[in-house]
């Protein structure tokens, strides 16, 4: 455990609720909720239980970090279709080997 | 692709015929979609997996998260649009599935007494060179190692153990557990409840420890 991390979980030991939602009540919250925040509505006080959960909670952060990032997409640029997704992979992959391992 | 309402979805999912399996078909094409971006922008530690098994993962997580949508509509509220509710479904389960993968090697049992050699390395990457200090932080690492091995149930601290100090996914630990992510929260929520508690009683308060550790929130 590095200095940053044991200061992070002090942190999170301190700011404990004695009442949390869990990770299913704040999944169920999480669609409005990232469309609300993607809106620029004023949620922190709607939602305040919800950020708690996410503050102590690495898988529902991650879950929400992901779902953002495709609604953003899909409102901005609409979401890529099938091929042009699995075209990118194809990209990725083609990366010569002895280049991939020297990054 | 048409774009439908929450009760278009709800109707046409709900009845069998012709419109149920065209929604299906596009309610499929969105989750795979939501899949691959996932895995483009998310996951660069699967780059070097063939083209074809990154698809197929997706594919197998799309048709996956289709069926428990589908076991699941009544527990849609509409209070978001579907689409973003039935996103939510698949990133959950991709992003549980995918951890679990990179880390199934880990084990629980590899654990013992792995809080003392995390608390006593804090101490070597924090020791103040003012003695006092270094005193000071090095009695309330003593302090919260005796209340986690003293207070808190053996699950509890292999809980905290791989969750906070080797910072293991979630999904992989509450496998290794045998409980779900849920549980695993109401684990970790229980073990800081009891933490802070104790921390209290001892009159360690969170503005106490953040000076004895020169901490700048």
């Amino acid at each position: 455990m590095n200095y940053d991390t044991f200061a992070d979980w002090i942190h999170e030991i301190y700011s404990t609720q004695a009442v949390e939602l869990d990770c299913d009540q704040t999944q169920a919250l999480l669609p409005a909720y990232a469309e609300g925040r993607l809106a620029g509505r004023q949620l922190d006080s709607q939602y305040k239980h919800l950020q708690t959960h996410l503050s102590h909670c690495s898988h529902c952060q991650d879950v929400y970090q992901v779902l953002y990032h495709v609604l953003e997409l899909e409102v901005t640029e609409g979401l890529p279709e099938v091929a042009e997704l699995l075209a990118a992979f194809g990209t990725l992959a083609a990366v010569p080997e002895p280049l991939a391992v020297a990054l | 692709m048409a774009s439908r309402t929450n009760d278009d979805w709800l109707r046409a999912l709900k009845r069998p015929g012709v419109a149920h399996d065209q929604a299906l078909q596009e309610l499929r094409d969105y989750l795979l979609r939501a899949v691959l971006v996932y895995l483009r922008d998310h996951r660069s530690d699967l780059s070097n997996y063939a083209p074809a098994d990154l698809h197929q993962l997706a594919e197998d997580l799309a048709q996956e998260a289709l069926v428990s949508i589908q076991d699941n509509l009544d527990t849609f509220r509409s209070e978001s649009k579907f689409t973003t509710w039935a996103y939510r479904c698949v990133i959950n389960l991709a992003v549980s599935e995918l951890r679990l993968q990179r880390y199934r090697s880990f084990s629980l049992e590899r654990l013992p007494n792995q809080e003392t050699a995390a608390l006593m390395a804090v101490i070597e990457n924090t020791s103040s060179a003012d003695p006092e200090r270094a005193a000071e932080q090095r009695d309330f690492l003593r302090t919260l190692r005796r209340i986690i091995q003293t207070e808190l149930t053996e699950r509890q601290r292999q809980a905290i153990v791989a969750v906070h100090f080797q910072g293991q996914p979630m999904s992989a630990v509450a496998h290794e557990l045998n409980i779900s992510v849920n549980v695993l929260y109401k684990l970790l929520h229980d073990a800081r409840q009891k933490l802070k508690a104790r921390l209290e009683a001892a009159h360690l308060s969170e503005s106490d420890v953040l000076a004895i550790f020169e901490i700048d929130w």
